[in-house]
């Protein structure tokens, strides 16, 4: 997508709502909020949106007409109207649609809306191998395959508990710096409290995993001639998206460490002319602390095997020189369901524009964001996924 | 029901084969003659070869295992309870298989084989109730 290369496409906006623990609020309220909230940053007006895209919510699964269900609930008339479905990929492959529709001529202005309430109603349920041939055979959900992939990285190079320990740590640190982090998350926590969390799939403890909560995040994408003339000087430009699903379509690899990411990563660094040591902070998908050290590893910050090292010699925190998930991420801000990809995007869109307060990344001239999205059969997880986001004076 | 396991109404005929085939004592994977090549879980076409025939083949039940890690949560209409060991097993016939694994510590890289249950051990359809489907154990390295 060289057009993304030339910063044809700009995210003039972001807006969050508090992640919250069985909020009893719905998908489209928070939605809602969220949407307020980048227009209000803005100086958008609703009658601008002329294309939506939004996430499909756990908590209004098997209604069939979601996206429709939302713009007319929130008043708007998208003359491009999109359901995104990746997992915790789908915010900035969503960013990447919205990006093609606008530089197709689709649409101009694209609200991208997350939002989800899981931890109030969840109705999620997976059919095909899911329900068919994994469920009967025991499978006890996502920490079931990350607790098999963890497995193999114990065996193959030694459990990195240190270094996961540090992560879990400085990533409550940079929550009690959110307040859009959960509650029940933004303290701060000891690596002996870590070590002494029980385990849940093992190797992975309870604080290897995220907490399902409900929340909502948006951003608002347009041309970046479109946001010139609208005079919003700060934006960030999406320069490189590459995503990847189903990397192995026959199951013939035998590393189930292998993933995705050892293609995006590298060609989406490739695409904005970065290397990896170029990236000025990371917004990692971290479901699991275990997933963040092997998108380390498969994106090429550090060779594999290493992450744990690697995490134990750099400053994470967002003084250091590769910040990591500078809100808390979702492993301390909280997972609002599939909306939850979007807490990533929208820190380095916020980190981008200056307005992170007390935890601004000083110097925020890029932002690595990773999606992830899906667990498969016997596999790692469906789809990879990669966005660099650069400043307007990089 | 399809030889032990509830499945929904609306499952693949694919994987109804699966169990029914392993209900009545008998491993068998879609198999694609022309590339001789197996597949799992079952599809309603063949990986290799989209118009290509598939053919149901028995096949060995021994396989190395890949990863495991333990089920502390209780899973809803799955008869073990917490805590349980499961793991992914590289069959010796070529794909990767999901199911519980009946040893104390194993070793990523050893030998399992899949556990016979009902009328796979020679016993009545009932004696599977309450029994995991997919069930490996450590079996010795063969020799090599």
């Amino acid at each position: 997508m060289r057009f993304l290369a030339d910063r044809t496409i700009a995210v003039v906006a972001h807006g969050e709502v508090p992640n919250a623990k069985a909020s009893g609020r719905s998908a489209l309220e928070l939605g809602a909020a969220a949407m307020r909230d980048a227009l209000r940053r803005s100086g958008i007006r609703p009658a601008e949106i002329d294309g939506v895209l939004a996430t499909t919510p756990l908590s209004e699964a098997g209604d069939p007409f979601w996206t429709n269900l939302l713009v007319e609930t929130l008043g708007l008339s998208p003359a491009w109207l999109q359901a995104i479905d990746l997992g915790g990929a789908s915010a900035i492959a969503g960013v990447a649609r919205a990006a093609a529709a606008i530089h197709a001529g689709a649409c101009e202005t694209v609200l991208c809306l997350f939002a989800d309430a899981p931890s109030t109603r969840y109705l999620g349920r997976q059919g095909g191998h899911r329900a068919e041939i994994a469920d009967p055979a025991g499978w006890g959900g996502p920490v079931t395959g990350f607790g098999l992939l963890a497995s193999v990285y114990a065996d193959r190079y030694g459990w990195p508990e240190a270094a996961l320990a540090r992560l879990a740590v400085q990533l409550r640190e940079n929550a009690t710096r959110n307040p859009n982090a959960c509650a029940e998350l933004a303290r701060p926590l000891t690596e002996e409290a870590y070590r002494r969390s029980r385990p849940i799939a093992d190797p992975l403890r309870l604080l290897d995993c995220v907490m399902r909560c409900d929340g909502a995040n948006a951003v608002i994408v347009t041309s970046t001639a479109a946001a010139r003339r609208r005079g919003l000087a700060r934006v960030a430009h999406p320069v490189a998206y590459r995503e990847l699903t189903n990397p192995d379509p026959r199951g013939e690899s035998d590393d189930l460490l292998a993933s995705g990411f050892a293609v995006v990563g590298p060609r989406a660094l490739a695409d904005a002319g970065l290397a990896a040591s170029d990236i000025r902070m990371l917004q990692a998908y971290d479901d699991f602390t275990i997933a963040v050290l092997l998108q380390l590893e498969e994106i090429g910050f550090c060779a594999r095997g290493e992450a744990g090292a690697f995490v134990l010699a750099n400053d994470l925190s967002p003084a250091g020189r590769l910040p990591v998930n500078t809100g808390g991420g979702q492993l301390s801000a909280g997972q609002c369901g599939l909306a939850g990809g979007g807490i990533g995007l929208v820190e380095a869109v916020r980190q981008i524009l200056g307005e992170a307060g007390p935890r601004q990344v000083a110097a925020p001239r890029n932002a690595m964001v990773t999606g992830l999205g899906v667990v498969p059969y016997a596999g790692n997880w469906g789809t990879s996924a990669v966005l660099i986001l650069e400043g307007d004076s990089p | 029901m399809s030889g032990g396991i509830d499945l929904p109404e609306a499952g693949l005929d694919a994987a109804k084969t699966f169990w029914a085939h392993l209900a009545a004592g008998e491993l068998r994977l879609q198999c694609d003659p022309g590339a001789d090549r197996c597949q799992f879980y079952p599809r309603p076409l063949s990986l290799v070869s989209p118009d290509g025939a598939l053919e149901w083949r028995a096949v060995p039940r021994t396989g190395t295992l890949l990863a495991h890690t333990l089920v502390r949560t209780p899973v809803p209409g799955f008869p073990l309870p917490p805590p349980y060991r499961v793991g992914l097993v590289r069959l010796d016939a070529g794909p990767r298989l999901f199911g519980v694994v009946e040893a104390e510590a194993p070793t990523i890289g050893s030998r399992v084989a899949l556990v016979p249950t009902g009328a796979q051990a020679g016993l009545p359809p009932e004696a599977a109730e309450g029994t995991p489907p997919l069930r490996f154990r450590p079996v010795a390295a063969t020799g090599a």
